[in-house]
């Protein structure tokens, strides 16, 4: 595994990119540490690939949010859920966890599909948001190779937001 | 065979700085490991301590079976502790075990609940497999979430139950730096021999 890229929120940007992915690798995994800005109920995290705002995607997941466990699946849509995230209301320092995988993101015979393992804990506040473990997983419909992937809220990320793309190498020889 | 590091000129960077491999200095991975453990059978804790602020994340794998026999509360449970700290812990997990899935939640906490654990009455030879993400660990500002998964197996029911598959995500209302982190028994027995742990760092930077 090596680091590719790195950002940071900025407190007005809901949607942080990677493109220019170098090629050196077979799969991607994005690290992500995450809180919105906005007083919000339950702030939703997405995955989008290559731009494509087209209801080219479908997800699933399934959650347990500390007493019942819920699945989820939506179909043509323009975005991949992974989780939610806490936002300005919640109790202040807490930041969800979010990693994803995405195998074989160059190969051109495959509709792309990623995972996820997610999650926040609050302490039990259940008066913003109830704190969730997630497991998810996102589907596009499309061949392409990918040229770009964004993690996406419908309000901004916080500066101590963070993402980082890593890229995993099948090659024995680097070590990575 | 000896690995020197050159300076930028070509020439042999002093003070020399000697290598066992070649991977063995440049990092080129994300991955790095930073101590490992293998049980002995006299001890419950695996405790990974002074870790270095120098990665991005943590990630800590470990596989791990207890010599206690006593069947009760706790006996065949782990926790995580961060710091060695006793307080400000919650957690909410996903579990499915064989024949329904279940989420429950703990709060206000002293340790992260973190799975099962086979013990003496168990079936010889199986073990529990963990593991544990803790994102932005070196961060002084925000607490701490700890993402994790558990997984346990026995191929049949037993007095502790036939297995678990477990994602959890635990808090700890803390804005140290993490240093220091442990899994125990919660006091029950100690980790068989051969019981391991493992923490990696996970770094952010190209070189």
């Amino acid at each position: 595994m090596v680091w590719i890229a790195g950002q940071t929120g900025n407190g007005s940007a809901s949607t942080i990119t990677f493109s220019s992915i170098p090629t050196d690798f077979t799969h991607l995994q994005v690290r992500c540490y995450l809180r919105g800005v906005r007083s919000f109920g339950a702030e939703q995290v997405y995955v989008r690939l290559n731009g494509d705002i087209g209801s080219n995607y479908a997800y699933h997941y399934i959650y347990g949010d500390g007493s019942t466990v819920a699945s989820v699946a939506v179909a043509s849509t323009n975005v991949m859920l992974t989780h939610e995230m806490p936002a300005a209301n919640e109790t202040a320092n807490i930041y969800s966890v979010m990693i994803t995988d995405i195998l074989d993101w160059q190969n051109t015979n495959k509709n792309k599909t990623i995972r996820s393992l997610s999650g926040i804990d609050n302490n039990g506040n259940t008066g913003v948001a109830t704190g969730k473990a997630w497991l998810s997983s996102g589907f596009r419909n499309n061949t392409a190779a990918i040229t770009s992937l964004s993690v996406l809220s419908n309000g901004a990320f916080t500066s101590a937001s963070r993402f980082d793309l890593y890229g995993i190498t099948t090659s024995s020889v680097t070590g990575a | 065979m000896g690995v020197y590091e050159l300076s930028g000129a070509g020439s042999l960077k002093t003070p020399r700085t000697v290598y066992s491999s070649m991977n063995a200095g440049n990092q080129y991975g994300a991955m790095v490991p930073i101590a490992s453990a293998t049980a002995t059978g006299s001890s419950g804790t695996f405790s990974f301590e002074n870790i270095p602020a120098t990665y991005q994340d943590l990630y800590a794998v470990i596989q791990v079976r207890s010599d206690t026999s006593t069947v009760t509360s706790r006996s065949n449970e782990l926790r995580v502790l961060l710091n060695n700290s006793f307080t400000g812990y919650s957690n909410t997990r996903l579990i499915g075990d064989g024949a329904s899935a279940q989420s429950a939640r703990d709060t206000s906490q002293s340790s992260i609940w973190a799975g099962y654990i086979p013990i003496a009455t168990d079936t010889a030879g199986i073990f529990a497999v963990q593991s544990f993400h803790i994102l932005n660990y070196a961060n002084t500002s925000t607490y701490k979430t700890v993402l994790y998964r558990a997984a346990l197996d026995k191929n049949s029911s037993s007095t502790n139950g036939n297995g678990t598959t477990m994602l959890g995500v635990g808090l700890w209302q803390n804005t140290s730096a993490v240093n220091v982190f442990r899994v125990d028994t919660f006091g029950f027995g100690n980790y068989v021999t051969g019981s391991t742990a493992t923490l990696y760092g996970i770094r952010a930077v190209s070189s």
